[in-house]
């Protein structure tokens, strides 16, 4: 493993005019490292991980990936973007546009492949999480989980050297929620940056190396999966997790 | 019974048994028999002296007005002798063929563009700019002449349903450009731009399109230098574009805020940037939301072409209206305007229309 960080945000204060939603976040994240976020609502999760890739603008501070500065008006962001992938919660698929399409649109325009070329790229990672066999439907005619994937594997075709999840199952209905966290699993295995904001706590212990807790737009506890998990955690921590996961069953 | 529920969502799905159907809702039980006769009944009081008025107590060709005035029906006759000036007005008899020429060249550009089977071959787009660009110049050569061993005519001569025709179709496909960046710029970060267009639509949205005619008319004249002499249709033609792009960016302007700010994020995070995603994602998106409204629009922008009487142009109405005194057939307008309003509902009809079919072909295949 790497020790030189890929993700650095250092004393990080975001504002939305008076309301402070991120409060002095300090934070390296190393390569390869799958981090689980975690949080009651309203803590500024989301608002965390959307600021990695310029998608919310700082008022304080520094955010670095790949050493690069996070930062609108130095121009980087479409250099950090290419990057950086990101999953929504929604999808946000681009329901006018085929599987195939959504996976080939911005590998053709901002990496100039050719149209061959991207769309056999997008094959193969459709097929990766085998769904190569929807590549000429559109968005609206795929189920939640189908959608997702695709989701990811549009993300991939970009060949990013980070994801971002923001809440990626919290859509979905429950049957469906493991065919996405399977593909995590998998793409978690293959060595790729992971960031997710997530209250699937299976998943976190299973594949996360660290995992943070936020709440207030503060960090209360940044720890392994197994330091959290047990009797080390903080007690706000500890009752959060007790919370979902008795509301889980 | 066939019981369908009350909310039977897409009108496009034939219903089976059509006839059974319409007969069992017409005379299905004894209340509805009774209201379908005195129904039927009305409207053949209706249809009955209209179809006399119409087609048999009218009067066609070989007549004159007296007979006309004396029978108790219409006077197609008139329609019948007058229907070339009312179509091509004061534009030279012997050169007509001329606007016939340009017309038929504008309703061919506007079948090719309206196909949507082609719209995502390759070269569309670039095929496009240049077909419309060759219309506009052949147009154009063909109804002013004055080279080629065409004589030259006077911008004043134009008039009828070519002019109707070259001021909408032009007109409206301008407005259109134009729209999609105002409407972007009423959405802009930069609260220069933002303010701008702003000011630009209220504006113009404001002031009534014959206030904007009169301005482009007598206005531009004076800003503009002396030796330069401008079309009069495009002053018209400028007047159309500054009035209709404000509503065109409207009614984008609604599209693009009823997209979901996820579309616009997610683009930009897989790392297009502004350009691309504005042309790739946003605004596909908003022309298919936006159609029936931007129907609406063009049907507006066509009808409201006629305007230009007011700064003494003669358009499709106003020939008819200049037809109509003819002294000779002192008190027969009913008919020239009946034909008129024909025209202008083929055209108006036919738009909308291709509205609903290209919403089928949206709905059924893309969404």
């Amino acid at each position: 493993m790497h020790y030189e960080p890929v993700i650095s945000f250092r004393s990080v204060n975001k504002y939305w005019s008076d309301n402070h939603v991120l409060r002095d976040i300090t934070l390296d994240i190393r390569k390869g490292e799958i981090i689980v976020i975690f949080g009651p609502s309203g803590s500024g999760k989301s608002t965390l991980i959307r600021c990695i890739n310029g998608l919310e603008n700082i008022q304080e501070g520094r955010i670095m990936v790949e050493n690069i500065p996070v930062q609108e008006e130095l121009g980087t962001l479409p250099q950090i973007r290419l990057r950086v992938g990101m999953i929504f919660q929604h999808f946000n698929l681009f329901p006018h546009l085929t599987v195939l399409e959504n996976c080939t649109v911005s590998p053709r325009l901002t990496l100039r492949m050719k149209r061959a070329q991207a769309e056999k790229l997008a094959l193969e990672h459709l097929s990766r999480i085998q769904i190569n066999h929807l590549a000429e439907r559109y968005p609206d005619e795929l189920s939640g989980g189908q959608k997702q994937r695709v989701a990811i594997a549009r993300a991939l075709c970009m060949q990013p050297h980070i994801l971002l999840f923001d809440e990626p199952t919290s859509a979905l209905d429950p049957e469906m929620v493991n065919e996405v966290l399977n593909v995590m699993i998998e793409l978690a295995n293959s060595g790729m940056t992971m960031i997710c904001v997530t209250h699937e706590m299976n998943f976190a212990r299973k594949v996360a190396h660290r995992m943070i807790f936020l709440d207030g737009g503060r960090i209360i506890q940044d720890d392994t999966p197994d330091a959290i998990f047990s009797d080390q955690a903080v007690s706000q921590v500890s009752q959060f997790i007790k919370s979902i996961q008795s509301h889980r069953s | 019974m066939d019981r369908r529920p009350l909310d039977y969502p897409f009108s496009y799905v034939r219903i089976k048994n059509g006839g059974l159907a319409l007969y069992k809702s017409m005379f299905g039980s004894i209340p509805n028999t009774l209201l379908t006769l005195v129904i039927l009944y009305f409207l053949f009081q209706v249809a009955r002296p209209l179809a006399d008025w119409l087609v048999f107590n009218s009067v066609v060709l070989p007549a004159d007005a007296r007979q006309c005035l004396d029978a108790n029906g219409a006077c197609w006759a008139f329609v019948q002798l007058k229907f070339r000036t009312i179509i091509f007005g004061r534009y030279p008899t012997s050169e007509q063929w001329r606007p016939l020429l340009s017309m038929s060249l504008l309703i061919i550009g506007l079948v090719l563009t309206a196909d949507w089977r082609q719209w995502s071959k390759k070269y569309w787009k670039k095929f496009m700019c240049i077909l419309w660009i060759c219309i506009l110049i052949a147009d154009g050569t063909l109804m002013t002449g004055g080279l080629l061993s065409l004589d030259y005519i006077s911008p004043d001569r134009w008039s009828g349903l070519p002019l109707t025709l070259i001021m909408a179709v032009f007109g409206i496909l301008l407005a259109f450009i134009v729209g999609i960046f105002v409407a972007l710029g009423r959405v802009s970060r930069l609260p220069v731009i933002r303010w701008f267009c702003l000011i630009y639509t209220e504006l113009v949205r404001g002031v009534p399109l014959i206030t904007l005619l009169f301005m482009t008319v007598i206005m531009l004249p004076i800003l503009l230098p002396e030796k330069l002499e401008i079309h009069k249709v495009l002053e018209a033609q400028l007047a159309f574009v500054i009035f209709f792009s404000a509503y065109m960016a409207e009614v984008f302007r609604g599209g693009l805020q009823s997209l979901p700010r996820g579309q616009f994020e997610a683009s930009l995070a897989l790392g297009m940037g502004y350009y691309n995603t504005v042309r790739k994602i946003i605004f596909p998106q908003v022309f298919r939301l936006t159609i029936p409204s931007t129907v609406n629009t063009l049907i507006n922008a066509f009808k409201d072409t006629s305007l230009v009487v007011i700064i003494s142009m003669l358009d499709l109405l106003g020939t008819t209206q200049a037809v109509i005194k003819d002294p000779a057939w002192f008190g027969i307008f009913m008919e020239a305007y009946i034909f008129t309003a024909f025209i202008y509902f083929i055209f108006c009809a036919t738009l909308s229309w291709y509205s609903q079919r290209l919403e089928r072909h949206f709905r059924l295949s893309r969404r």
